[in-house]
């Protein structure tokens, strides 16, 4: 008797806890932004013709000072914030200075406000 | 008259101060940043937003089956062979076993990372489950308590027609149950809040239980490490407290001959 109240009990409990699992797993899904990503290429920005480590599209860049920028960046699907300068600027792409992990994508849009180290999940690939 | 009462008093302050860090953990549960001097949104977010609270608490669960899973039954088998049967070595093997019992984690951790890295299981879930579940804790418990099976008991059985196996499954098993109760109890308690082994063999933060992340971590728990601590504790005191009968039991018969 006591075995079967114990066992109901932790199935229960358990049974309890997978369903959390499940509805946190939704919750998670629904609240987490959506993200369109763009990867930084490097490339050359006419008329000048250099080489440039960084380019991205400007939208990508938000103005947090006098010729300062925050960008956030996804890795192991959360974005964060880093800052970023802008060293050259043409048709809409920036080349910038920024201290970003290499082959990280750069968030274009987000369906949500960002913080850093938040949870995302990047729901397109912009091409250059 | 007097000193009882002060015994009684000392006992109580000594119960106080063991209680006091879980309720230290269960006040600091029922705050949260916000408005609200008491408030459950620690348990809500815990229980609705925290993926890496259900990641932990699942690797915690299957570490813990898995390891009893192995242990018990093979610690079944090795304590009825030590207490009914002699064999060459037995005695060497028997204090072989006394010695790896009471020999601290990090003692072997060194042999038991070099073995790991060569079998390749270092950084599986493997590399925690194997080297618990064969403990030697559960086989010595079982030895001791299997000890006081009478002899005659035994062999009536094997005049009745039974094997060795037969007399172990029908015979020595069902009389061992307190004694089994209090190993699968204490195996589980050292495995559900297993930290040391985690955190040498493991290295991906998806593999790790509970316990480490919320000691290691306390970040990715955005606030709700409190809450996700009592609630990882429910399940060792709903074992405890249907099984305490059978685990006192089963400790003084085991452990005082």
């Amino acid at each position: 008797m006591k075995e079967k109240k114990l066992l109901s009990w932790i199935a229960g409990f358990l049974a309890a806890i997978a369903f959390c699992t499940l509805l946190c797993q939704k919750v998670n899904f629904l609240l987490c932004p959506e993200t369109a990503v763009f990867y930084p290429q490097q490339t050359s920005l006419e008329p000048d013709g250099a080489q440039y480590e960084t380019v991205l599209p400007v939208a990508c860049l938000t103005p947090i000072g006098v010729d300062e920028y925050l960008l956030f960046y996804v890795q192991d699907g959360r974005a964060y914030q880093a800052t970023a300068q802008i060293v050259a600027e043409k048709d809409g792409l920036a080349a910038v200075s920024a201290s970003l992990p290499p082959d990280m994508p750069v968030v274009r849009y987000s369906s949500k406000p960002l913080q850093d180290g938040v949870k995302v999940r990047i729901v397109e690939e912009i091409l250059p | 008259m007097h000193l009882k009462k002060t015994g009684w008093w000392l006992t109580v302050g000594f119960a106080l101060i063991c209680l006091l860090p879980f309720a230290g953990v269960i006040a600091g549960s029922l705050r949260y940043p916000g408005p609200l001097p008491v408030t459950l949104e620690q348990y809500g977010r815990a229980l609705l937003q925290n993926m890496t609270f259900y990641t932990g608490f699942w690797n915690s669960c299957w570490n813990t089956v898995l390891i009893l899973a192995i242990n018990i039954p093979i610690s079944m088998l090795a304590g009825f062979g030590f207490s009914q049967y002699w064999f060459p070595g037995k005695d060497a093997l028997y204090w072989l076993y006394v010695v790896l019992m009471l020999m601290p984690f990090q003692a072997v951790v060194v042999p038991q990372y070099i073995i790991l890295q060569k079998t390749g299981l270092l950084g599986s879930r493997w590399a925690v489950i194997l080297p618990c579940a064969f403990s030697t804790f559960a086989a010595f418990l079982l030895s001791q308590y299997m000890k006081g099976i009478s002899r005659e008991l035994l062999d009536a059985g094997r005049i009745d027609g039974l094997g060795e196996f037969a007399l172990f499954w029908k015979l020595a098993a069902p009389l061992c149950r307190p004694a089994v109760t209090a190993a699968v109890v204490l195996v589980f308690f050292s495995s559900w809040s297993m930290v040391e082994q985690p955190v040498v063999f493991l290295d991906e933060i998806s593999r790790f239980p509970l316990p480490v992340l919320l000691s290691r971590s306390a970040a990715l728990f955005d606030g709700t490490a409190p809450a996700c601590g009592i609630l990882f504790s429910i399940l060792p005191i709903l074992l405890y407290r249907f099984c305490y009968n059978d685990l006192v039991e089963g400790i003084s018969l085991g452990c005082v001959k």
